[in-house]
C-alpha cells in the first residue's frame, strides 16, 4: 500500500487539493464484503473539479471529471478540500483536464435530462485537480465452466461509500499505467470518436 | 352529491393553484437546490418510489383501470403480474451497466456500441412511441375535464394541451418530490373512498361484489390457456409482458431517465424496486373498483357509458360528498400534469442531444439548446394532441397505452440486449434487427394473437436476425465493448488486480454478493400469484 506514482504538483503545475475520506477501513469493510470482495485498500484518484453556481457566488455544486470520461460526477455543497498529504496511499491519475466546453456540455445534458436549475452556470476560474478519496475491494470472482477464477475490482467512494462504476475504467487504466502495461483496452471511447460529447 | 358543485370547482383551483406555489416556492430556495443535486437523497426513500409511481401511470391508472376491470374483471392483471419479474432483471442486468456508461440518453450506449445510426434509429422509435403514448395521457386528464364541465371532449384536449405544454415550457413542478408524494395519496384516498361508498351502496355490501364477481368469472385472473389468440393469459402476461415491462422500465427514456440521473447505482434501483412491490397492488385496486362498478351498475339497473374510460370519473363526480369530488378530480389533474410534464420533457431532451445537437447545431451554446428543447417541447405537445383525438378510439387509456408501447418495444429491447450480452454483434446486425423487428410485429398485430405477444415476437426477431446479420460484418473492435464488457477481463489487468489484491489487507467473513432485494421482488411474484390463485379458486367453488 505504501507507493506513490507521483508528485502532486505534476498534474497541473499547481497543488492537488484531497477531497475528505469520511469513509474510514471499518466502514467500508462491510460495505465491500456486501459487493463480494475478499481484500481492500484504500486509493486516491486525481480528478478535475470545476463549481457550479450562480454568476459570482458561492459554488452550489461541483463536477468532477478527466477529459475521457463519458460523464461527470455530481457532487454537491462544499468541497472541504484539504491540503495533500503523504499518506503512502495509492494515487492513481484519473486522466487529462477536460476542455471548459466539455465541463459545460456535460453541466447542459444533466440539466435536460433533469430540466431544471437553469440558471446556475459553470465557474470556469474555479477549475482545479483534486483527489478523490477510494476504497478499492478486490474479488476473486466466481469459478465459471473451464474457466480459471477472474478477479474482479469494486470500486467505492471514500466520500459517500456509494459503489462508482462509471469510475472503473478510469481506475483500471491507472493501475494499468502504473503497472506500465499497454493502455488502450480499459479506457473509454475517446471523445473525438464522433459520438456526441458527454 | 350528484354534481360537480362551486365547492368542488373552488376546492380544485385551490389545490391546483395550492401545488403550482408549493412548486414555485420550494423549487427555488436552497434546500430544494441540494435535493437536485442529490437526487433527494434527503428525501425518505418511500416518498422517492411514491413520486416514481405518480409520474409513471397514476392518472392513466385511476381513469383506465376500472373500466378495464368493468368490461373484463381481474383477468387483466395478467398483464401486470409480471412488474416484479421484470423490475428484478433491471435491477440486476441492465441498471448496473447504463450507470457504469455514465450515460445521459439511453441511446448514447447504443452508438458507443453500433454506432449512430442505431442510435438514431432506436432514438426515433421512442420518440413516435412516446409520442404517441403521451397523446393517450393528455386524453386521460381531458375526458375528466369533459365529464366535469360537460364540454366536447376535443375542445378539453386542447386546453389541457395548452396548460400542459406551458406548464412544461415554464418548468412544472416534478422537481418537487412531495406534491406527487400528496398526488398519490389524494388519488390513493380516491379509491379507498369509492370503495366504502360503492360497498355502503350496496344492499349485501361486500358480498354482492363478491358473488357477482365470482357469478361473471371476473376473479379468474389466471387463464392457463396456451393459446395465443387469449389476450390474457397468464402466458401472454409473462412472455410478452414481461418483454414489455422490461423494455418500458429499461429502453424507454422517459422511464429510465430518473435511473441515469440518480446519483448512485443503488438510488436508480431503488426506484425500481417500490414500483416492482407496489405496481401490481395498485393495478389490482383500481381493477377492484371496475368490478365494484360492475356489481353496482347490474344493482341499480344503470347503463355504461359507452367510453368505459368515463365510468369512474362519472361515478366520482356523482357519488362523492360535496369537496372531496373537487379534491380528487385535482388530483387526476395534477398526476396527470406529472405524467404530462416528464413525457414532454424526455420528449424533448431526445429531441435535442440525439438529433439536434447531433445533425443540426452541433456546437451552439447553452441558450441556443435550451430554446430549442423549448421548441421541441411544443412541437410533441402538437404530435401528443393531434394522437389525443383519436386516443377516445382506442378502449380503457390504460390498455392504449401499452399497446402503443407493444409495436416498438420488442425490437427496442432487442437491440438493447444485443449490445449488452453479445459481443459479437455489431452495427449492422443491430440496424438489420430493429428493422426485421419491427416488421415481425407488424405482420402479428395482422393476427388474432394476443397483442402482448407482440413484445416477445419482436424482442426474438430483433435478436436472432440482428446475431446472423451481425456475423457478416466484422466484430466490434475492443473499445466498442468498454461500456458492456467487464474491464478487467483482460489477461493483463487481471495479473494487475491479483497482484494488488495480494499485497492488499483481507476482509473479514465471507464474500458474498447480496441479491436480497431481487429475491425479495421475485417472492413477491409468487405470493401475488398465488393470491390470485386462491382467490381463483374460491370464486369457482
Amino acid at each position: 500500500m505504501a507507493e506513490r506514482t507521483r508528485e502532486p504538483q505534476q498534474k497541473t503545475g499547481e497543488s492537488i487539493a484531497r477531497l475528505p475520506r469520511r469513509l474510514n477501513a471499518a466502514a467500508a469493510e462491510p460495505r465491500l464484503r456486501h459487493f463480494g470482495a475478499g481484500r481492500f485498500e484504500p486509493a486516491w484518484l486525481s480528478l478535475w473539479a470545476l463549481a457550479i453556481g450562480r454568476e459570482a457566488e458561492k459554488p452550489l455544486a461541483w463536477l468532477l471529471a478527466a477529459a475521457h470520461l463519458p460523464r461527470a460526477l455530481l457532487i454537491a455543497g462544499e468541497l472541504n478540500l484539504a491540503p495533500p498529504a503523504d499518506d503512502g496511499v495509492l494515487l492513481l491519475d484519473g486522466g487529462p483536464r477536460p476542455t471548459l466546453s466539455q465541463f459545460e456540455r456535460w453541466w447542459l445534458w444533466e440539466r435536460l435530462a433533469r430540466p431544471r436549475r437553469w440558471s446556475l452556470r459553470v465557474q470556469p476560474s474555479t477549475l482545479r485537480a483534486v483527489e478523490l478519496p477510494l476504497w478499492l475491494g478486490y474479488s476473486q470472482g466466481r469459478l465459471g465452466y473451464g474457466k480459471e477464477r477472474q478477479a474482479r475490482l469494486i470500486v467505492l467512494s471514500g466520500l459517500s461509500g456509494e459503489a462508482l462504476g462509471a469510475l472503473k475504467p478510469a481506475v483500471l487504466s491507472g493501475l494499468r499505467d502504473r503497472a506500465g502495461a499497454v493502455p488502450g483496452v480499459t479506457r473509454p471511447a475517446a471523445p473525438n470518436d464522433g459520438s456526441v460529447p458527454g | 352529491m350528484g354534481a360537480f358543485t362551486w365547492w368542488d370547482t373552488a376546492v380544485l383551483i385551490v389545490y391546483v393553484v395550492g401545488i403550482a406555489w408549493v412548486g414555485a416556492r420550494f423549487g427555488k430556495d436552497q434546500e430544494n437546490t441540494q435535493d437536485y443535486f442529490l437526487g433527494g437523497r434527503k428525501i425518505p426513500g418511500w416518498a422517492i418510489g411514491l413520486s416514481v409511481m405518480a409520474t409513471q401511470a397514476s392518472a392513466i391508472t385511476f381513469i383506465g383501470a376500472p373500466g378495464w376491470g368493468f368490461e373484463g374483471g381481474l383477468e387483466r392483471l395478467a398483464t401486470f403480474i409480471n412488474v416484479p419479474l421484470a423490475m428484478a432483471v433491471l435491477i440486476v442486468v441492465l441498471v448496473p451497466i447504463f450507470h457504469r456508461a455514465g450515460i445521459y440518453s439511453i441511446y448514447e450506449l447504443l452508438e458507443r456500441r453500433f454506432g449512430a445510426l442505431t442510435r438514431s434509429l432506436a432514438a426515433l422509435l421512442f420518440l413516435i412511441a412516446r409520442g404517441l403514448a403521451t397523446g393517450v395521457v393528455l386524453y386521460a386528464p381531458a375526458l375528466v375535464l369533459s365529464v366535469v364541465t360537460g364540454w366536447d371532449v376535443n375542445l378539453t384536449i386542447v386546453l389541457m394541451a395548452v396548460i400542459a405544454v406551458s406548464y412544461t415550457v415554464l418548468g412544472g413542478i416534478s422537481a418537487v418530490i412531495w406534491t406527487d408524494v400528496i398526488q398519490m395519496f389524494v388519488l390513493w384516498l380516491g379509491a379507498i373512498l369509492s370503495m366504502v361508498l360503492l360497498v355502503s351502496s350496496l344492499p349485501g355490501g361486500w358480498s354482492d361484489v363478491f358473488d357477482y364477481g365470482a357469478a361473471n368469472g371476473m376473479f379468474d385472473t389466471l387463464d392457463l390457456s396456451i393459446d395465443p389468440t387469449v389476450t390474457y393469459s397468464l402466458w401472454a402476461g409473462l412472455i410478452g409482458g414481461i418483454v414489455m415491462h422490461i423494455a418500458y422500465f429499461g429502453t424507454d427514456q422517459s422511464q429510465i431517465q430518473r435511473v441515469l440521473t440518480s446519483p448512485t447505482i443503488a438510488e436508480g434501483q431503488r426506484s425500481l424496486l417500490i414500483g416492482g412491490y407496489l405496481l401490481v397492488p395498485q393495478m389490482l385496486l383500481f381493477l377492484f373498483i371496475g368490478v365494484m362498478l360492475a356489481a353496482y351498475y347490474q344493482q341499480h339497473g344503470l347503463t355504461a357509458p359507452d367510453n368505459l374510460n368515463e365510468l369512474f370519473p362519472r361515478y366520482v363526480v356523482n357519488a362523492f360528498p360535496v369537496g372531496i369530488t373537487g379534491l380528487v378530480i385535482a388530483g387526476v389533474f395534477a398526476a396527470a400534469m406529472s405524467s404530462l410534464d416528464s413525457a414532454l420533457n424526455s420528449l424533448s431532451a431526445v429531441t435535442v442531444r440525439d438529433f439536434y445537437a447531433r445533425y443540426v447545431k452541433p456546437e451552439a451554446d447553452e441558450k441556443h439548446y435550451l430554446k430549442a428543447s423549448r421548441w421541441a417541447t411544443v412541437f410533441w405537445g402538437l404530435y401528443a394532441t393531434a394522437f389525443a383525438f383519436f386516443a377516445g378510439n382506442l378502449g380503457p387509456v390504460i390498455e392504449a397505452v401499452n399497446r402503443i408501447g407493444s409495436w416498438f418495444y420488442g425490437a427496442l429491447l432487442g437491440t438493447f440486449l444485443l449490445a449488452v450480452l453479445s459481443h459479437r454483434s455489431n452495427g449492422r446486425g443491430a440496424v438489420a434487427g430493429i428493422i426485421f423487428g419491427m416488421a415481425a410485429v407488424w405482420a402479428v398485430s395482422q393476427t388474432d394473437i394476443s397483442w402482448l405477444y407482440q413484445n416477445f415476437v419482436g424482442l426474438i426477431v430483433s435478436v436472432v436476425v440482428g446475431y446472423g446479420v451481425s456475423l457478416t460484418a466484422p466484430a466490434p473492435s475492443a473499445s466498442q465493448l468498454t461500456d458492456v464488457s467487464i474491464d478487467e477481463t483482460a489477461p493483463d489487468m487481471q495479473a494487475i488486480l491479483k497482484g494488488r489484491s495480494g499485497g492488499a489487507a483481507e476482509i473479514g467473513g465471507d464474500a458474498r454478493l447480496t441479491r436480497r432485494r431481487c429475491l425479495g421482488l421475485v417472492a413477491w411474484f409468487f405470493i401475488s400469484l398465488a393470491a390470485l390463485g386462491l382467490l381463483q379458486w374460491w370464486a369457482n367453488g
